[in-house]
């Protein structure tokens, strides 16, 4: 008899941050494939005004989230939000305990000009990256013309979530 | 006057129009992005205002004769957005040419169902080639777009239709497929011809004349980094005012001069462009069948051919980026290299026109002084197949802005 696998991801939270409920499954999809057959949960980290304080930017609530597989303590993800040319567009970041980048995924795009970007073969070129200086774009992240709008201001935003989430480790928030 | 500026920028921040970000500092760490865009983008109608502008100065130069320059606002295009919710979304471009023609370039409503599978409907830009679709002066080198793209594919080519567009991000690839409004073949008397094709018989969605509906598609693969390949389709009948009011058995003939007032068009298009740090390559071809033109040239005197051919191939190099590593100007020199032939075959009783077989070269320089802002300048030899020609020569400078 074949093993049915088991892909549970647990939705802990309340989604404030506006997901259209395809995005959420889309994310939650993301998150099954990359531990299959495992249970994911994954909880907001919203800070305290104290710890808020210490951070050059502000960490909106429900934006960044730990992920955790088979109760082992895993991965960070962020929620973001980037421009594309008359819209914005939702993404996801997941990132490993060592925070080089495990997966990009965009998960909603609002308007045909410069959806190029969904492309999950593009997409990988975030893929074991940490620091922002090696995410230039046009340099390490190669633009796809006809989207460079789109394909600059991801990156561009890729690059500051992993500074982000530096700081949030340097100074013990993480 | 300062309080003005207020009251403007109240108005504008209460209606909630915001500036197009295109030019994100590579450098900088401003909290703009991520943080603000959570704000901004859930506000739910949104207006965007942008633009663009492309001003030029074409010198001809000759050596036994004096030439007078030519001094052109050439474009200048008021982009405008509104985004009545995160599905719906209305685009338009009003242009001005040459300062004092007006039109419209886009106008279309864009209903996303999802990702893959957007409804769009209006005034629209025919997917052929690479200029067409991405036009704005400071993503192409060159103080003037590729002739090809102008006497082949009649650039800006803009129709009436409807049809489907989406991304598919699996495959890394792009599809549109509309049904359109086609060239104006017949006003009374013929207006496509041998130098340029279907140009004149554009109609720019001004109370256009439809007889039969044309198919316009393409496919874009971008799954190879720093690649786009794309491959484009158009087919259909031109239109003509001779149509109208005919009836199906007729019996006077007029159907059957009617039917010598239009061609078939089927057109194809492949194009590639390519960019690795400083490199950029681009290449294109266009093949255009024209049926009929045998009975069209000789019921209106035309001289249009019965197929039309061109490519060209351009490499250009960010030469900054050899010296400066992080630079945000980009200084790019390029040439490019045209062939192009609106006579490629003629049909019987029409003779080839050598003329029309012509030769571009272009080498110049694109500095870019920030991504949405160039000054260009280039020298451009024009050759053609016919005996005794001589190459003209041109030189031309321009700014070319895109916000």
């Amino acid at each position: 008899m074949k093993k049915i696998g088991f892909i549970v991801v647990l939705s802990v939270v309340f989604f404030s941050f506006d997901l259209p409920k395809g995005a959420i499954k889309k994310m939650d999809k993301t998150l099954a494939s990359l531990w299959p057959e495992q249970t994911i949960t994954k909880t907001p980290i919203n800070l305290s005004q104290n710890n808020q304080n210490k951070l050059s930017f502000k960490l909106n609530n429900n934006s960044l989230y730990k992920v955790i597989n088979n109760s082992k303590s895993g991965a960070y993800m962020y929620l973001s939000k980037s421009k594309s040319k008359i819209s914005h567009f939702d993404y996801m970041v997941v990132f490993k305990p060592d925070l080089s980048i495990l997966k990009v995924r965009v998960l909603v795009y609002r308007e045909e000009y410069g959806g190029e970007i969904g492309s999950k073969r593009w997409l990988k070129q975030f893929v074991g990256k940490s620091e922002p200086s090696e995410m230039k774009f046009g340099d390490d992240i190669q633009n796809i013309s006809g989207a460079t709008i789109s394909a600059r201001s991801l990156t561009e935003d890729v690059r500051k979530l992993a500074k982000q989430i530096k700081e949030l480790k340097q100074k013990g928030i993480i | 006057m300062k309080r003005l500026l207020v009251v403007l920028i109240v108005f504008f921040v209460a209606n909630g129009i915001e500036a197009q970000v295109v030019n994100t500092d590579t450098t900088t760490n401003a909290p703009m992005n991520s943080a603000q865009n959570i704000l901004s983008g859930n506000s739910g109608k949104t207006i965007i205002i942008g633009g663009y502008g492309q001003i030029d100065y074409n010198q001809p130069l000759n050596d036994t004769a004096r030439a007078n320059g030519n001094l052109d606002v050439h474009r200048m295009v008021i982009f405008m957005g509104y985004k009545f919710n995160d599905r719906v979304q209305f685009v338009t471009e009003v242009e001005f040419e040459h300062v004092k023609e007006v039109y419209v370039e886009q106008a279309f409503l864009n209903y996303s169902i999802s990702q893959p599978f957007n409804i769009r409907a209006g005034l629209m830009l025919i997917p052929m080639g690479i200029i067409n679709e991405y036009h704005e002066p400071t993503t192409f080198n060159g103080v003037e777009r590729p002739n090809i793209d102008g006497k082949i594919v009649p650039t800006t080519w803009r129709e009436m239709g409807a049809g489907f567009t989406g991304t598919i991000d699996n495959l890394s690839l792009k599809y549109q497929a509309y049904v359109v409004n086609g060239f104006l073949g017949y006003d009374g008397g013929g207006v496509l011809r041998g130098s340029d094709g279907f140009r004149k018989g554009r109609q720019k969605g001004a109370e256009s004349t439809m007889s039969s509906p044309n198919f316009s598609t393409k496919v874009d693969y971008y799954g190879i980094k720093g690649l786009k390949l794309g491959a484009a389709a158009y087919f259909g009948n031109t239109q003509s005012k001779m149509y109208n009011g005919l009836l199906d058995a007729d019996t006077t003939g007029a159907l059957a001069r009617a039917d010598s007032s239009i061609v078939g068009i089927t057109m194809f298009g492949l194009d590639a462009r390519y960019q690795f740090k400083g490199l950029e390559l681009r290449a294109q071809f266009i093949k255009a069948d024209i049926a009929n033109a045998k009975e069209y040239n000789i019921f209106t005197g035309k001289d249009l051919g019965s197929s039309m051919l061109g490519y060209y191939g351009e490499i250009g190099y960010d030469v900054l980026s050899i010296f400066k590593k992080n630079a945000k100007e980009k200084v790019i020199l390029f040439g490019r290299y045209e062939f192009y032939d609106t006579h490629d075959s003629t049909p019987v009783d029409t003779d080839k026109n050598d003329s029309y077989a012509r030769t571009d070269i272009t080498l110049g320089i694109t500095y870019k002084v920030s991504n949405g802002a160039a000054f260009k300048a280039d020298y451009q030899l024009f050759d053609n197949k016919a005996d005794g020609n001589t190459p003209s020569k041109q030189i031309n400078f321009g700014v070319g802005v895109w916000f």
